[in-house]
């Protein structure tokens, strides 16, 4: 911008900034105008000009703004300006179908100018941010061409490349080409690598010096190579290059690390070189007795070493491998009997010689008694055992007894009974098809005896003296009262029940779980049974209580916190009673929700930002991954049922429209699921499902659960525009009847869901037609209408109450201990209810809004539309009086110590032994279990009290989720509920008084208590270091700055300065802030930011 | 069964068997990805093959900022091991040292003087472990942390700095005895 200074241009162009900020368009464009006119007719004004346009709302001016930034770019000679580029693209950025342009304008800018570094530096990062990987990558090359110095850029376009190449996006031939290319550029920078170099110099300076620059020089560069070969089925070109002398793995790249050892095993692996494999073994793992040779091997003893030697034993022809590795595995572990790889690559080697005959099963089962003489005081042996000596229930208890009669009891750890214990779970109770209850409660009485013993002698142990951090950690002897508890849930021949736990023993497991909490209350695998549990039990806010102590936050949002908030919404909807010195999200579900949702969308910028900044770095590979990390979490499962269910809650229980997850909900593209439930523990039998699949709530959603859950979310957003009388837009609001129809492809849905699912599609059917549909038939929404009044009728069959008072509902879900009257309520029951409520809820809409309508759209047929509101009513009464009745048993007299029985003594039903009630009362503590079943009644009774808060009517947030006072309280593990309302929450904490008034010597009244001398410290220094700036205050200053700018005086003195009025400056300065050093110091910071600026230009 | 690995990005989705730990902090994503894409050969991880990652190390060579260098306190150019974690049922097997000793490696390589962390006092099993590795306490920072899981104080627990020299240490300048009695505050070692 030649004519003009620098100052001016930008104090002009702050004002049209200004006017875009405060959305005066208008404005913004007058003044755009007014300096065209007066001869400042650059492109800069024109493509700012366009993107003014471009912000109009209306239709005209928007497609003016486009059609003139199009012809911008597309002009003769190409914009080069950066400026003017930057609108350009900001413009562009938000429409689709101008890729091609966009990236057009920039590379047609790079041409003009070769040497513009900041113009391709943009383009680059521009590219890079919106994933068009092809133009990123022309920008990559011709960043390299014009700049070869810098040596990052050659690689950032192999790295491009190779994005393209993998992308599924990309077409057949681009992917062809862009491997190619990838694969061309990193061989010729492996080639570049020289072959001696001298071994004196240190190799950081070394590699700067001697290699050329476009060489790989770095372990990360060597990475890239790896990964690319890798994806391109070059893997005996990876070995080949990892065995040469100048990126080998003695080489100075390589830098002894030893995870090179590993790319090359794997890569041998891939390109089934197995001859070469088992010499590379050999070679690295033989032993002699040197004892420096051994601690090196020590170092070196890893899996994916053992694994080539095993993949390639089982793959290779020759005859006398397997006998071959089998002893060199044993030489090893003889030598170093703490290896655990090697007498695993063992074990995994004899039993593949089993199935080809080429070894006995004998010599299986000595391999596996030497295992266990080294390894049994180790948890991970019960895992190793299972998986290698498997389905052979012969083995297995031959091993087991073998155990027993040597370690088990024997050594000073518990280690090896506990692994027994496993063991014998495994074999017995989850590898038998109906173990007898007797079978299984004397197991559990075993493993708590066995607790209880181990535990007191750990306390007799324990020096008073030492802290109290071990209880920080959780124990080895905590597994066996998990153990007892995972025994109990296990299916047995007398409760006929197939697939589903039986309900009192879940009450019997929590009990024992609740204990173990007790003595080491951080054991993380007992907290997600016991969660699993609760939520089970339809003990809401217990399993919202315990699930805080796991404190989960961040990333666990995707990989922990679902086994919590999976079906939350139909059945703890409304926020638990606060607990006091907890989050919002540890009591209230929607808080978590939201949390959760929250944590996706920070991760979206912070993924952005290190993908780039890990290219800056270098970090190629690991950026790659970033990339992959970015999809999966935008994609993921999680996110999409959080958005779904937090609707879902807000629906059932009140609270803020969650508007912005609007887009989220309605989403149906493929997800990513990345959902784990390795954190659980599970015994069971090889082939037997993990244990947490017994305690799901329900089967795990999936893609038809997401499907029927977006009907429902798509009904009542249809009913609420109907109500607000926004006129729909076909293609945003109307679902394709495709859509609607769920495939049976996996049964991912309770009966509930699925009924549920059923009576939304038909419903939205008629409320699509209410706002105008026009593939709607009347004849369609009179079939919908009649289904709807079959499925409420059904249902009022289900919930009327017989002359027992209890209504089918109730008997096929609720909680019974021996007797005829249900005493409590279960997570189906609290389900089913909730499901019934959504749908009443959603119908009562639907009815009053088409008795509201006057004639502007279709009428609904009359009669049935009469029937279904006189039923709607109905149900939602029979619902709340179902649950009022069921509270009214809960709190029932003799409730409780029929809880406290079933505890200590088991179902009524079974006949169990005297001895072991005397074993679990005497483990559990009687005062502990009362405890415990108080609390669990409490809860029953908050979550019924719930289900009774809902309304049919959409109410404010404020009284459905008001927070009631429990009537009873109960102290209740370390976390007592305490009735806070929350504004007594929120309020700060009493603040200590400073000067304390002497006290009075008596036990009541102001300043009571005992008189005591106060002591005479002295007063605090006076501080010298004020207005010393320490760095914290720097770094704020320094965030401040950058997020606001420089004050407008600032901005003036600055101006002055750049019009070489330094005096002027430093008066308006001393003016400004008082004296004149102030002022002059001042001054001197406003000098070094346009030092700053200038630099930052320059580059 | 176990081998040391790189970590990678997507390890993080895999982190439940250590992360939920009650001494092992959860961080913010951009925490972990600015360790992974900075310094990525400092973060390795122990996987088992069934389990997943079952312990990881992050650690980062930098040095103390210009600005402090005249301080007696100042902390030259060095290895830090931010995290070491291990999974509750995978621990006293060794791991942790050998974790230890890649990033103690990867640090003598890029020329640090020593590699340094900070535990907290009260815990007595980590202390004891890192001494059995040959790391000597050389400071003591006063309420380094703001909670004090054992509820002894109101104020915070303290934190012990442990160094161990690296090879280009000779002198050994940069370790201390009886570092356990030398007080430092937190601002002077932020």
């Amino acid at each position: 911008m030649a004519p003009i200074s620098d100052a001016v241009f930008l104090r002009r162009n702050n004002q049209i900034q200004d006017a875009i900020d405060g959305q005066n368009l208008k404005q913004a464009l007058q003044l755009i105008e007014k300096r065209m006119k007066k001869g400042e007719d650059t492109r800069f004004l024109k493509a700012w000009k366009a993107h003014v346009l471009w912000r109009h709302a209306d239709e005209a001016h928007h497609k003016r703004g486009i059609t003139e930034t199009l012809e911008l770019c597309n002009a003769e000679p190409p914009t080069t300006d950066i400026d003017t580029l930057d609108i350009l693209f900001r413009t562009l950025q938000k429409l689709d179908g101008h890729e091609a342009t966009r990236s057009n304008m920039w590379e047609r800018a790079a041409k003009v100018k070769p040497q513009d570094l900041e113009i391709q530096g943009r383009w680059f990062t521009y590219a890079f941010e919106s994933n068009d990987w092809k133009s990123a990558q022309k920008a990559a090359m011709s960043l390299q061409k014009n700049f070869p110095r810098d040596r990052k850029y050659y690689f950032w376009a192999i790295f491009l490349s190779h994005l393209i190449a993998t992308d599924e996006r990309s077409s057949e031939a681009d992917r062809k080409l862009f491997g190619t290319l990838a694969y061309r550029m990193i061989s010729k920078a492996a080639a570049d690598v020289p072959q001696k170099v001298s071994r004196t110099l240190k190799p950081t300076l070394m590699a700067q010096e001697l290699s050329p620059p476009r060489a790989i020089q770095t372990s990360e560069e060597l990475r890239l190579l790896i990964k690319i070969y890798e994806t391109q089925g070059r893997s005996s070109e990876v070995v080949k290059i990892l065995d040469s002398d100048n990126l080998g793995l003695k080489s100075r790249i390589v830098q002894n690390d030893n995870a090179f050892l590993g790319f090359k095993a794997a890569n041998l692996i891939a390109a089934q070189m197995w001859e070469e494999g088992v010499a590379f073994v050999k070679g690295l793992y033989g032993v002699s007795d040197n004892q420096e040779r051994l601690k090196a091997l020590r170092e070196i003893d890893d899996w994916s070493i053992w694994n080539l030697l095993v993949t390639a034993t089982k793959n290779a022809k020759d005859s006398g491998i397997i006998s071959d590795s089998v002893k060199f595995a044993e030489t090893f572990s003889r030598t170093m009997p703490k290896s655990r790889n090697a007498a695993l690559a063992r074990l995994d080697i004899i039993s593949h010689g089993i199935q080809t005959g080429e070894a006995s099963a004998d010599s299986l089962l000595s391999a596996s008694r030497e295992y266990i003489d080294n390894h049994i005081h180790k948890l991970y042996a019960f895992n190793d055992i299972r998986r290698v000596i498997g389905p052979n229930k012969d083995h297995l208890s031959t091993l087991l007894d073998y155990i027993n009669k040597h370690h088990a009891g024997v050594e000073k750890t518990n280690v090896p009974a506990i692994n027994a214990l496993k063991l014998e779970y495994c074999l017995n109770i989850s590898g038998s098809d109906n173990p007898s209850s007797e079978l299984m409660e004397s197991f559990a009485v075993r493993c708590l005896e066995m607790y209880d013993k181990a535990f007191k002698d750990g306390q007799i142990k324990k020096d008073p003296t030492k802290e109290a951090s071990s209880t920080i950690e959780s124990q080895p002897i905590d597994d066996l009262c998990i153990l007892a508890a995972m025994c109990l849930l296990q299916p047995t021949e007398e409760r006929e029940t197939g697939s589903k736990v039986s309900k009192t023993s879940l009450i019997r497991a929590a009990a024992i779980l609740d204990r173990l909490c007790r003595d080491s209350p951080h054991n993380y695998e007992a907290l997600l049974l016991l969660v699993r549990i609760y939520l089970l039990l339809g003990a809401g806010s217990l399993a919202l209580s315990t699930f805080s102590k796991l404190s989960v936050k961040q990333i666990q949002f995707d990989s922990v916190a679902h086994i919590l908030l999976t079906r939350l919404s139909t059945i703890h909807p409304h926020s638990a009673p606060p607990v006091e010195g907890a989050e919002y999200k540890d009591f209230d579900p929607l808080s978590a929700y939201v949390q959760g949702l929250n944590f996706f969308r920070t991760s979206e910028v912070n993924t952005m930002r290190y993908r780039t900044a890990g290219l800056d770095e270098g970090a190629y590979v690991n950026t790659e991954e970033i990339i992959e990390l970015r999809r999966r979490l935008s994609n993921s499962f999680n996110r999409r049922l959080y958005a779904l269910e937090v609707r879902r809650t807000q629906r059932l229980a009140g609270g803020d429209s969650m508007g912005r997850c609007d887009e989220l909900a309605r989403d149906d593209s493929p997800f990513v699921d990345s959902r784990k439930f390795g954190a659980f523990m599970s015994c069971e039998f090889v082939d037997k499902p993990p244990f947490e699949e017994r305690i799901r709530l329900g089967p795990l959603p999936k893609t038809n659960w997401l499907a029927s859950a977006r009907i429902t979310d798509r009904l009542f957003s249809v009913l609420k525009g109907i109500s607000l009388q926004r006129t729909l837009t076909a293609e945003t609001e109307l679902p394709s009847l495709e859509m609607l129809s769920v495939s049976d492809a996996d049964d991912d849905q309770t009966l509930a869901e699925k009924e549920s699912c059923l009576i939304h599609t038909e419903m939205l059917k008629v409320a699509l037609f209410m706002a105008g549909s026009k593939p709607i038939t009347l004849h369609q929404v009179e079939g919908a209408l009649g289904e709807a009044e079959k499925y409420l009728k059904a249902k009022k069959t289900e919930l009327t109450a017989d002359e027992k008072a209890s209504s089918p509902l109730l008997s096929s879900t609720a909680l019974y201990i021996g007797s005829e009257t249900p005493i409590g309520p279960a997570w189906d029951y609290l389900h089913k209810s909730y499901t019934i409520l959504e749908t009443t809820k959603a119908l009562w809409q639907l009815v009053t809004l088409a008795g509201k309508r006057g004639g502007k759209s279709a009428k609904l047929p009359k009669e049935s539309l009469e029937r279904v509101s006189a039923l709607v009513p109905e149900i939602y009464d029979l619902v709340r009086s179902n649950a009022r009745a069921l509270k009214q048993r809960v709190s029932a007299s003799g409730v409780l110590s029929s809880l406290i029985d079933l505890v200590i003594q088991g179902d009524q039903s079974a006949e169990t032994q005297k001895s072991a009630h005397h074993i679990l009362e005497a483990t559990l503590d009687s005062s502990r279990i009362e405890l415990f079943c108080g609390a669990l009644m409490e809860s029953w009774e908050e979550a019924l009290d719930g289900l009774l808060l809902f309304r049919l009517r959409t109410n404010a947030r404020a009284k459905t989720r008001s927070v009631r006072l429990p009537e009873a309280l109960r102290v209740f593990h370390t976390s007592s509920f305490i009735p806070l309302s929350r504004q007594l929450r929120q309020s700060p904490k009493t603040p200590t008084v400073a000067m304390a008034q002497e006290r009075t010597g008596i036990v009541v009244g102001t300043n009571k208590g005992h008189k005591t001398t106060p002591l005479n410290t002295p007063k605090n220094k006076i501080s010298r270091t004020k207005g010393q700036s320490s760095r914290r205050t720097a770094f704020v200053r320094e965030i401040a700055r950058e997020v606001v700018g420089l004050a407008p005086y600032e901005r003036r003195v600055i101006e002055l300065l750049r019009n070489a009025q330094d005096k002027r400056a430093r008066k308006l300065a001393k003016k400004r802030l008082g004296t004149f050093t102030r002022g002059k110091r001042k001054v001197e910071d406003m000098q070094k930011v346009i030092a700053e600026a200038r630099r930052t230009q320059a580059h | 069964m176990s081998t040391i690995t790189r970590m990678s990005p997507l390890d993080l989705l895999d982190l439940n068997l250590t992360n939920l730990d009650p001494l092992t902090e959860n961080y913010d994503l951009g925490f972990y990805l600015n360790y992974l894409t900075k310094w990525p050969s400092l973060f390795s991880t122990v996987k088992d093959r069934d389990a997943g990652v079952v312990g990881y190390i992050m650690g980062k060579v930098e040095e103390q900022h210009p600005s402090m260098k005249h301080s007696e306190h100042y902390t030259p150019w060095h290895g830090h091991i931010t995290v070491l974690t291990v999974a509750p049922a995978w621990r006293r097997l060794g791991y942790a040292s050998r974790l230890t000793e890649q990033l103690e490696q990867g640090s003598d390589i890029n020329n640090a003087w020593f590699v340094d962390l900070y535990v907290r006092a009260g815990n007595k099993v980590a202390v004891d472990m890192y001494k059995g590795m040959g790391y000597s306490v050389f400071r003591r920072v006063v309420s380094y942390y703001s909670d004090d899981p054992s509820g002894m104080s109101e104020t915070g627990e303290d934190a012990f700095d442990m160094r161990k020299p690296c090879s280009r240490d000779k002198k050994l300048v940069h370790v201390r005895e009886k570092g356990e009695e030398f007080l430092v505050h937190p601002e002077d070692v932020s």
